[in-house]
């Protein structure tokens, strides 16, 4: 770091120039994956005839929708330097629930969908008990608990598929908003912009997302602040499983069914999509606007593969190196910024 | 491949020598840490070295132990000139360290801590049972009588240090220099220490005893040499001295002027006013840490609590700030019994905490202002955080304490040692403390800074918050406090005040 006064004696100029530099640098954790994003649109574009249209982007929004609300709520819980593993379970129990209780029991739909957010919610609270009071390590405890839901999801419906929906979720998931071409917009893909909306505001402009970061920055600095770090944890994991409710029992909507299994990709999908968005694993960097760019890169990737008309067999392979490439680009993105801190 | 030491019986205490120094210096950089220091250690001896923190003690060890090869001067081990190129190498040659933070492999067994990496095998396979009886044997010739087989994590930590130095005996030591191993310890295991080390001392051993702890030193040494400013001050016979001559030594003629000043400052602060009393501390006690602790303290007084590292001093400033649990006795702050879960409700009570490591109370990566804010977030903005009003308030505080470069939006980390502490301060004086707990708050920043800190520390015991200052340096306690506390091995030794507060009564009931 420079002295005042060498600062002070700085050209203007060359000040501007530093600062646009370390601007840079400082902020390598979200540019590295808006520029892979970038990187892979520009490739399936210029490879592919069918990519670069807007009925194809518009297919590339509705894929990733409800994974949308799942990362949102999953971003919370990388933040303060957890994993939640029980997402895709839950979300697969909360759709069934809702789904049994309505067309099969007969209950309201309101009443059908708040039982399965109470589901979903309940799980998270165990979840954050078992992680802050009792002291399991989340990977584990959240293992627990995805066993827990899957099995409730498949005791429920025990292999049947249940096809009578709640008109809700049906609209929510699985209609769409206009009657004439452009403006036929899946309803899903507004669910999941209104999710990522309340979850970037939560985090950037609440007391409750401020101590979410510092939770996850230095958890013993942030204790040490008298911040009840036990609280936030169990609050971003009880987030984490709410959301995941929420996309699960949309997803039946989108899919026009539920069934006990079958939303397993779910998990690492989303943990993907954050991830490579450029949020630490080690929590209190990145956020939800990291997130969104992760989740396009994700939509970008499996759909211009698919345009490629490669064989499946070949596409989940090749989808895995880059995925790999991509994280290798965001460590060295932000190794650079780490020097630049020492300096 | 395991050595199996061959004892030499040699009880001659002034036989020739097995290990001089002579004129030895070091330095760092362009900072003298030794001064052309001589030292030597005769076959069966136990050698104090004792000296204030920075007088060369540990500097010492690291060159006895190989840490560093690039001194002047010259070693000599039985007569032959030495230069170690590693630890490893100072290990092979029969230097054994004992480290003050135990190195035991807490998961493993007695033998197999003994052996450490060589193994005996048979087959390709680990030969447990000829392990254990080596190793059994070999305690036993040692005098120890512990089951080789336990579990390392399961002994005390006493315990555990004796199997340490086994270790480094049976690895071939015939020199053993052991780092404070006495303050981790009670008063009959301090004793057992002392048996063993006569064991070893009969056995031909040499050893080193590197103390703060006075009483130990002057119990069981032959010789004691003091160090102080990087040099030798004196090598004495242990029955030609005393705790109070020691003292004299370590903290020099100096002392006396300082002294003086001190006085004078102390005339200054009998005639301030304190206040009522804030905190009210009773009996305090957690078991492994501290024991019926009690004292009070007052509106705009700074009191000093002094103790040597490992003395439950912080242990006792995390648990007043409810970091951590305590097991029985009573606070009171502003006669209101306080009994905390966590550290939000000391908070919301008006403790404030700066704990010892400045990377327990900041994150380094983060905003400047976002750090300022952390502590008091909930009472500072009242709904939605608003950026504009957290960088008012940042840039407040920080022209209060003179932070610099005074730009809020940079990462903590970019500031230096003294700027960050002053941060850490910055976040707890969004709002007025009722108490506040200051650990080791001038350690590692530069002189400039030490005084800023202080001067905001007196302008805060002014406008009548009360102050813990928890520190092991005695001048910082001497420079400010009005009465200091003294621990030592989890109990509190002595309350000093007045003309009493000088730096030899400090350490003396350290």
């Amino acid at each position: 770091m420079g002295t005042e006064a060498s600062s002070i004696n700085q050209g203007r100029t060359a000040d501007r120039t530093g600062a646009l530099i370390n601007w840079a640098r400082r902020r390598a954790r979200d540019l590295a994956p808006f520029i892979t994003l970038v990187i892979l649109i520009v490739f399936f574009s210029v490879t592919t005839d069918s990519f670069f249209n807007y009925i194809n982007f518009r297919n590339i929004l509705g894929q990733v929708a409800t994974l949308a609300i799942v990362s949102t709520g999953i971003t919370f819980v990388i933040l303060c330097g957890e994993i939640d593993l029980s997402i895709a379970a839950v979300a697969t129990m909360t759709g069934v629930i809702a789904a049994q209780l309505f067309g099969e029991a007969g209950a309201s739909q309101f009443v059908a969908i708040l039982a399965g957010v109470l589901a979903a919610t309940g799980l998270g609270l165990l979840n954050g008990w078992s992680t802050t009071r009792i002291g399991l390590p989340s990977f584990i405890a959240t293992l627990a608990t995805m066993q827990i839901a899957s099995g409730l999801g498949q005791y429920i419906t025990k292999g049947s598929i249940l096809y009578t929906l709640a008109p809700v979720l049906s609209y929510l998931g699985g209609e769409y908003m206009g009657e004439t071409e452009p403006f036929r917009l899946p309803v899903v893909i507004l669910t999941g912009i209104a999710a990522l909306i309340v979850g970037h505001f939560v985090l950037t402009y609440t007391k409750f997302g401020r101590y979410v970061y510092m939770t996850g920055s230095n958890r013993e600095a942030a204790r040490l602040s008298g911040i009840n770090t036990k609280n936030i944890v169990t609050a971003c994991l009880t987030i984490s499983a709410f959301s995941a409710g929420l996309a699960g029992m949309l997803n039946t909507g989108r899919l026009g069914s539920a069934q006990g299994y079958g939303l397993d990709d779910m998990l690492l999908d989303s943990i993907s999509a954050v991830v490579l968005g450029g949020t630490s694993l080690f929590g209190g960097e990145g956020g939800v606007k990291n997130t969104l760019i992760g989740l396009l890169i994700f939509g970008v990737l499996n759909n211009g593969l698919n345009q490629l008309q490669l064989d499946i067999f070949v596409r989940l392979w090749v989808r895995g190196v880059i995925l790999l490439i991509a994280l290798i680009i965001n460590i060295y993105a932000l190794r650079l910024r780490n020097v630049q801190a020492a300096e | 491949m395991a050595h199996f030491p061959m004892e030499t019986m040699n009880t001659e205490v002034t036989a020739k020598p097995i290990l001089e120094l002579h004129s030895v210096s070091k330095r760092y950089g362009g900072v003298i840490a030794l001064d052309n220091v001589d030292f030597d250690l005769r076959p069966g001896e136990v050698h104090g070295l004792i000296g204030e923190n920075g007088a060369g003690k540990s500097t010492m060890m690291k060159l006895l132990s190989g840490v560093y090869s690039d001194y002047g001067g010259e070693m000599q081990l039985n007569g032959q000139t030495v230069r170690f190129a590693s630890p490893a190498d100072a290990q092979r040659q029969g230097i054994g360290m004992v480290y003050q933070e135990l190195s035991t492999f807490q998961h493993l067994t007695v033998a197999e801590n003994i052996f450490g990496r060589n193994l005996p095998m048979r087959g390709g396979l680990v030969d447990w049972p000829r392990m254990n009886r080596v190793a059994q044997t070999h305690l036993r010739e040692l005098g120890l009588a512990i089951d080789v087989t336990t579990m390392m994590g399961h002994l005390p930590v006493g315990t555990q240090q004796l199997v340490e130095i086994a270790r480094v005996i049976f690895s071939g030591a015939r020199i053993i220099i052991l780092d404070e191993p006495t303050s981790a310890l009670s008063p009959p295991e301090t004793q057992r220490l002392f048996e063993f080390i006569a064991t070893l001392k009969a056995q031909g051993k040499s050893v080193i005893f590197i103390s703060h702890f006075l009483e130990d030193v002057l119990q069981i040494s032959d010789r004691i040499t003091v160090l102080k400013n990087s040099q030798k001050v004196a090598v004495l016979e242990r029955n030609q001295t005393d705790k109070h001559q020691l003292v004299e030594l370590m903290i020099g003629t100096e002392a006396k002027l300082l002294h003086q000043v001190y006085e004078e400052e102390t005339h200054l602060v009998e005639k301030r006013k304190v206040g009522e009393v804030a905190l009210v501390v009773e009996r305090l006690t957690k078991r492994g840490a501290f024991r019926d602790i009690s004292f009070d303290l007052r509106k705009g007084e700074v009191v000093g609590l002094f103790g040597f590292m490992g003395a439950g001093q912080i242990e006792l400033a995390r648990c007043l700030f409810g970091a951590e649990p305590f097991d029985a006795g009573a606070l009171t702050l502003e006669s209101q019994k306080l009994k905390f879960r966590n550290t939000t409700q000391a908070k919301k009570a008006g403790i404030a905490y700066v704990p010892e490591n400045r990377r327990h109370s900041l994150m380094l990566q983060q905003e400047i202002f976002k750090n300022v804010t952390l502590a008091h977030l909930g009472r500072l903005i009242p709904w939605l955080l608003n950026q504009r009003a957290e960088l008012a308030i940042a840039r407040t505080q920080m022209e209060h304490l003179a932070v610099r470069p005074p730009r809020p939006l940079l990462p903590v980390g970019a500031l230096s040692g003294g700027n960050q502490q002053k941060i850490v301060l910055a976040k707890w004086l969004t709002q007025q403390p009722r108490l506040l707990i200051l650990n080791e708050p001038t350690r590692g920043i530069d002189i400039g800074a030490k005084e800023e800190v202080m001067n905001i520390v007196k302008k805060l015991r002014d406008e009548g918050v009360a102050i813990l200052l928890i520190t092991t340096e005695p001048e910082t306690i001497l420079s400010i406090a009005d009465r200091a506390l003294v621990m030592s091995k989890g109990r509190l030794t002595a309350e000093i005040s007045g003309r009493e507060l000088t730096k030899e009564n400090l350490m003396k009931h350290a």
